[in-house]
């Protein structure tokens, strides 16, 4: 059950790393856009959140702490761009 | 002072097993702090520019001295100033500018060559790199020097000349620093004018060819040998009290660093104590955290083309 439950968790952060990723590796493609690039770390943003409370969702011990704790590190990951954007490029 | 560490890093009775700096108020403060400082830098930037912005030091002068310096090192000749090929560059530049597009082609179709031509500059053989968003001449070289394509224009044995412009402006909403080396070969006046080869630096494996008709078996001739002296060089110079770009960076990396380190700590120390809690999945949040910090970095380079 633990060994099912570790392998369980190691395919989650490999899927997990693929998706942040794939999401870096279009932000790479998108440049100069910042526009687009912007879009893409918001999608970027949502699909780590969206992951996250699935896999908890599938594991039964989705809580409502869990949702909010993704919700808002991923919010604090948007304004950290968001800071940076306007407050250091000027964008 | 240690105390106060403490309660805010190690997850412990006092903060109810979680790290201060990881409860949810605290995210929160810091999610407006980000908000609120990112609103009051960009208007200190617009308003007091001198104060605030970001450093900039590109000049085509500079520029010229770093890559007859690379093209020294790799046993080739030095290239000329042109104020043809500068004022073409310029032209480029204004064109990408007043037209919004960041190509070697406008929209309308315009090649680099139509702008060499316009200048006066009469070629056998011509190429173009660009870059923006760099903050120093050494950047743009280096970043040149990394690309293969761009390289193997710098370091072209068929160029002679070489002009430059720097200009600011606002680009798809970005206020940026655009960079433009045109780098030609003049054709002397008797050749006709049909033997001529381009390269367009891009960031595909190979420099593009668009037409190499037929080399010209001449020596090549500097017709121009213009100075800076007779032709100012264009660039430039920003140097603010406080760059905007290093004092954000600096900022985002110290918090969210700070915070990646109380979610490995709060990992560690739980499980090393057998405390049941949500942190078993705090690697989610450190994967997170990591790439945000490799977006800044991706988003604050600049770009050639």
């Amino acid at each position: 059950m633990n060994i099912k439950s570790k392998n369980g968790d190691l395919e989650y952060y490999v899927s997990l790393i693929f998706i942040l990723s794939l999401g870096l590796f279009f932000i790479i493609l998108a440049a100069p856009n910042k526009n687009l690039q912007l879009i893409l770390v918001l999608l970027t943003t949502l699909f780590h959140i969206l992951f996250g409370i699935v896999h908890h969702l599938i594991n039964h011990d989705l809580r409502i702490r869990v949702v909010v704790q993704y919700i808002v590190i991923g919010a604090l990951g948007i304004t950290v761009i968001f800071f940076f954007l306007k407050g250091g490029l000027g964008f | 002072m240690k105390e106060f560490l403490h309660h805010f890093f190690i997850p412990r009775e006092s903060n109810n097993y979680k790290a201060k700096l990881l409860h949810h108020t605290t995210l929160l403060l810091f999610i407006a702090f980000f908000i609120i400082g990112g609103l009051l830098l960009n208007l200190t930037k617009t308003k007091y520019p001198s104060v605030l912005g970001i450093s900039t030091d590109i000049t085509s002068e500079q520029l010229l001295t770093m890559v007859n310096q690379k093209r020294q090192e790799n046993g080739l000749s030095l290239l000329s100033f042109s104020p043809e090929l500068a004022a073409a560059a310029r032209s480029k530049a204004n064109d990408m500018l007043s037209k919004n597009y960041w190509a070697h082609n406008s929209p309308d179709g315009k090649t680099p060559w139509e702008f060499f031509k316009e200048a006066g500059y009469n070629y056998v053989y011509a190429g173009e790199n660009m870059a923006r968003g760099f903050n120093t001449s050494l950047d743009v070289t280096n970043a040149w020097m990394a690309s293969p394509t761009h390289r193997a224009n710098v370091l072209s044995p068929n160029y002679s000349d070489v002009g430059f412009a720097v200009v600011t402006g606002n680009l798809s909403g970005e206020e940026t620093v655009l960079v433009v080396e045109e780098l030609g070969n003049r054709a002397l006046a008797a050749l006709p004018p049909q033997a001529e080869s381009r390269s367009l630096s891009t960031s595909s494996t190979n420099p593009r060819e668009i037409t190499s008709k037929k080399e010209v078996a001449v020596s090549p001739q500097k017709s121009v040998q213009s100075s800076f002296k007779a032709n100012p060089p264009s660039g430039v110079k920003n140097l603010p009290l406080v760059d905007s770009l290093h004092l954000t960076t600096n900022i985002v990396n110290f918090i969210v660093l700070m915070l990646i380190l109380a979610l490995i700590s709060e990992t560690v120390i739980l499980k090393r104590r057998k405390i049941v809690s949500f942190a078993e999945h705090n690697p989610d949040h450190i994967f997170f955290l990591i790439s945000v910090l490799l977006m800044i970095v991706i988003l604050g380079r600049g770009v050639i083309l």
